[in-house]
């Protein structure tokens, strides 16, 4: 089963060192650098949001070129591959997978100022020139031994790398303690019969 | 409320998961995942299936992005529908009581006869209550030492108003 | 033993080192009854075993020291004051010697060896001597396979008599037996020093008897005891044992000590073997007669408490598979004495003539739902619930002989390079060893190879063992692979595991020590040691290929009596499952 990224919102500040940590160590790494975890706040709730490696992923079912494949417990997007089309991005239910790209701006001389989109602009309607547009999602930091930098970096401790045994360990000690706590209803079956009994044999109150 | 919800009494249970085999073998169908949707769980002192309580407010149901978790109140329960689970794992990790799973089957892809390919096809495992089964749910029907029950609002109310009474006399 | 169904209505349910809710889930179900009905649960046992849970008193008895808290409890129990010296008086003899040994008991002086405080054997002794109607202590493999199995036996009964629990409706001893259909093989003699019945083969009268109904010169007929199932090691070694007819068991998995057992096989001239399917066991056969399965014959069972059944076929046989009892009828014929029957019927009304305890039970009386509990001697009989009613017992002068024995301790006890304790249980779900079960995808799915070792998590920890990791676990005979079941439950020091496992089989590391009397393994009790195995991946894959390997011997084994091509099952048919 495939290992992810999921967040304790309570302890979520907000800060965006995750974000940072992410683009830092695949800027490093040669590959696109657009942070592949964003922090979202709404009125109750901060969480630093990223890709759920989805065992049947949608995105993955949606590629025409099949850019995006199952490697070993998470699912990856093959850069080289990807020729664009965001199918992936409309389809992910979580806002996980976006389109992006490196700008030339700064090779060979080449620069532009003038902005060619409002900034507001969805980034699934966007394009800059020059930009070869290529799906970037989670990808478990894998070119890194060290594992996942967002969740060495967060300062809250606030992410963890969940993987097939751990999610099963949670899950045990959810019915164990659920167990624990049915404990407490012992003997309710004979109880309700004993008290059907008495009220079909009709007891005058 | 309207929800119902399968509950066990471990002062009955002896451990002995033929509720599991019932309700494995009752999914054991074309389309279905064979696997038990309630787990016998043991700690020092009790002995009792763990089952989805179809909660009326359902963390998993609230989790679900695609709606392969949603209320039902038709049958007084949160029902599945396969076609729409992704596999996300968002249902797992919301429930509080560990009774959902995801099982992931490889699924062949055909064009017409052709076998083209295998892709994953996630299952979201979860009770459904058995509103299909005749009788009603399989692992109320095989637990050997009837320690198993439906509860719903009316056998809440029921219980609630014996032990009232219990009270009031002691 | 009392009825199953009378369990229910008993004053006090004793379990001395008896997990029915794996061995029997029946009679947990009427223990749980009990227990609503208002009964007192006492269980001794070294895990907390289900039954512990609902128990009112629970005694987490030492492994091994079955003796020594017996004649505590009986020492308690007469200390106490609550001996029933009307029913000693009227019905037992050799209280006085018995006292001698028993004296010596106390709590106190075995607390080491029980490791149950003196208050505790008190409130057992009150709890289970002064129970209302009645009390029975139930009991398996927990007391017989140890060493001091007989006389143990021997202790227990002495206790329910010295309590006056014994002879009165629901009462006494419980034996309940591991198999079905052990208490029916055994009523019909299938047992080195009996006829059916429980005649014995060296009294001469039974011997005149049953020479006369088989129509043979009474010197045709052994005058002495023969051979018990684990003799066969030694006398195959010896070569005392040519040939060895098995018939649908399985030692090389249920017998201690499995590569002694495979190497004994293998002297042997001739193996034969009647069975339902390829085995570790058939594997080695020289020859093997097919014979037919529950589903597809009828017969007579008999349940633990005495009680006959009849049960019917649900499908016909296939192939070349036949009944036992043609087989055995044929291959009687062929060795020069004619065997024929047309049903089973004329067998058993055969067998009820020679045997005046089940004369009475007829095929009319166990139609449908029917059933006899034996003693039924006559036609007129309805059965017998309970033994000894009113406090007569089996003994010419009709009264129980009180017999007290010293402890000693097992066999193999654990030093310094075995350190735990290894025992042998159930897991319910599949049954004995699997052989039928295995093939059952519900039961499978829920519980697969390697099996399980239990175990307490402080020895888990000690090792770095997690819950679901695979061990490697040896002793002085051998090692296995198995999975760890973490759960506090289990003692700290002691190791459980089932024989159903072919991978991680307990047999492999189980001791060839007997009961020098009965004969019995002591499988409840030898040295172990264990080990976490550092790759797990390559442990996961090394038992997945274990297991891939053993089917595929013994399906090449079996393929010897294909004569068409046979059809493989595809494995890509079967979609994966990977469980979140």
């Amino acid at each position: 089963m495939n290992r992810f990224i999921a967040i304790e919102p309570d302890r979520c500040i907000g800060c965006g060192t995750c974000s940072s940590a992410c683009h830092e160590g695949h800027e490093r790494a040669g590959l696109q650098a657009e942070p592949r975890i964003r922090v979202v706040q709404m009125g109750e709730v901060t969480a630093a949001l990223t890709c759920h490696q989805c065992e049947d992923a949608p995105c993955l079912a949606v590629c025409p070129v099949g850019a995006i494949v199952h490697e070993d417990t998470y699912v990856h997007v093959l850069e080289q591959q990807c020729v664009g089309c965001r199918m992936c991005a409309v389809v992910c239910p979580f806002g996980a997978i976006h389109p992006s790209g490196t700008s030339v701006a700064g090779v060979a001389g080449t620069a532009y100022d003038t902005p060619v989109h409002a900034p507001t602009l969805s980034d699934l309607l966007t394009w800059d020139p020059g930009v070869y547009t290529c799906a970037v999602k989670c990808d478990l930091c894998s070119y890194d031994p060290a594992g996942p930098h967002c969740v060495s970096a967060c300062p809250t401790k606030a992410l963890r790398l969940v993987t097939e045994e751990a999610g099963s360990s949670l899950a045990d000690a959810k019915r164990l303690r659920a167990a624990d706590a049915e404990g407490s209803i012992a003997g309710f079956i004979a109880q309700a019969q004993a008290a059907e009994e008495k009220e079909a044999g009709g007891e005058v109150r | 409320m309207g929800n119902k919800f399968v509950v066990a009494d471990p002062a009955r249970c002896i451990g002995c998961k033929t509720c599991m085999a019932a309700c494995l073998m009752k999914h054991d169908v074309a389309g279905d995942v064979a696997d038990a949707r309630l787990r016998v769980t043991q700690t020092y002192d009790v002995s009792a299936p763990v089952a989805c309580h179809h909660c009326v407010d359902a963390p998993c149901a609230a989790a679900c992005p695609t709606g392969a978790l949603y209320e039902d109140p038709t049958h007084g329960r949160v029902a599945v529908r396969e076609e729409s689970c992704i596999g996300c794992r968002s249902c797992v990790m919301a429930c509080p009581f560990g009774a959902v799973h995801v099982d992931v089957r490889s699924e062949a892809v055909r064009m017409g006869n052709l076998f083209v390919g295998t892709r994953s096809k996630a299952m979201v495992v979860k009770c459904d209550l058995c509103v299909d089964r005749e009788g009603g749910p399989a692992c109320i029907e095989a637990c050997p030492t009837k320690g198993l029950t439906l509860m719903d609002d009316a056998g809440l109310e029921r219980l609630a108003a014996a032990r009232r009474e219990s009270a009031v006399q002691a | 033993m009392c009825s199953i169904p009378g369990m229910e209505n008993a004053g006090c349910v004793f379990l001395f080192g008896y997990n029915p809710s794996a061995s029997h889930p029946i009679v947990a179900r009427r223990i749980v009854r009990a227990k609503e009905k208002g009964a007192k649960i006492i269980v001794a046992d070294p895990r907390h075993i289900e039954t512990a849970r609902i128990a009112d008193l629970y005694l987490p008895i030492k492994n091994g020291c079955n003796i020594a808290f017996l004649n505590a409890l009986a020492n308690c129990i007469v200390n106490d004051g609550y001996a029933d010296k009307d029913f000693i008086e009227a019905h037992t003899n050799g209280y006085e010697q018995w006292w001698e040994t028993i004296k010596k008991y106390t709590p106190e002086s075995v607390q080491d060896i029980t490791g149950i405080s003196p208050a505790d054997m008190h409130r057992a002794a009150e709890m289970y001597a002064t129970a209302e109607p009645s009390a029975i202590i139930g009991y398996g493999m927990g007391v017989c396979q140890q060493r001091q199995n007989l006389k143990t036996v021997h202790t227990l009964a002495a206790v329910a008599c010295v309590a006056g629990q014994i002879g009165k409706p629901n009462s006494g001893l419980a034996p309940v037996r591991g198999q079905n259909n052990v208490q029916g093989s055994c009523d019909m003699g299938c047992l080195p020093n009996m006829f059916p019945g429980y005649q014995k083969v060296t009294d001469p009268a039974m011997r005149e008897k049953f020479a006369k109904a088989w129509g043979v010169p009474v010197e045709k007929l052994s005058d002495h005891e023969g051979y018990k199932l684990t003799d066969m090691v030694h006398l195959a070694n010896e070569g005392t044992l040519h040939c060895f007819y098995n018939y649908g068991e399985d030692p090389v998995q249920t017998e201690p000590d499995s590569q002694g057992t495979i190497e004994a096989l293998k002297k042997l001239d001739l193996f034969i073997c009647e069975d339902i399917f390829m085995t570790q066991t058939t594997m080695y056969a020289d020859v093997i007669l097919p014979g037919t399965s529950w589903g597809e014959h009828e017969g007579v069972f008999t349940a633990s408490d005495r009680t006959f059944q009849h049960f019917n076929a649900a499908v016909p046989p296939k192939g070349e598979c036949r009944h036992d009892w043609q087989i055995i009828s044929d291959l009687s014929t062929r060795m020069g004495y004619p065997m024929h029957y047309d049903n089973t019927k004329q067998i058993w009304d055969e067998m009820r003539q020679l045997c005046p305890n089940f004369y009475g039970a007829t095929y009319e009386k166990m139609e449908g739902t029917g059933h006899c509990e034996w003693p039924i001697p006559t036609l007129e009989h309805q059965g017998t619930a309970d033994l000894f009613p009113g406090g007569h017992f089996n003994k010419p002068d009709g009264r129980a002989v009180l017999i007290a024995h010293d402890w000693e301790h097992p066999t193999e006890m654990p030093d310094e390079e075995y350190p735990l304790v290894l025992c042998t249980v159930r897991e319910v779900g599949h049954y004995s060893c699997r052989s039928m079960t295995g093939n059952c995808k519900a039961l499978s799915l829920l519980a697969d190879e390697p099996g399980y070792v239990h175990m307490n998590p402080a020895d888990a920890r000690a090792r770095g063992i997690r819950d679901g990791e695979i061990v490697r676990i040896w002793s002085r005979r051998g090692s296995v692979y198995s999975r760890a079941d973490v759960s506090d439950r289990i003692n700290k020091g002691a190791v459980y595991m089932t024989y159903q496992w072919w991978i991680g089989r307990c047999n492999s590391l189980t001791l060839h020590a007997v009961d020098d009397v009965s004969h019995t393994p002591e499988d409840k009790f030898s040295a172990c040691q264990m080990e976490r195995v550092a790759d797990q991946q390559w442990a996961e894959r090394h038992v997945a290929q274990e297991y891939a390997d053993l089917k595929a011997r013994l399906a090449k084994e079996a393929s010897a009596q294909d004569v068409e091509p046979a059809v493989a099952f595809s494995a890509s048919q079967e979609p994966d499952r990977i469980l979140v």
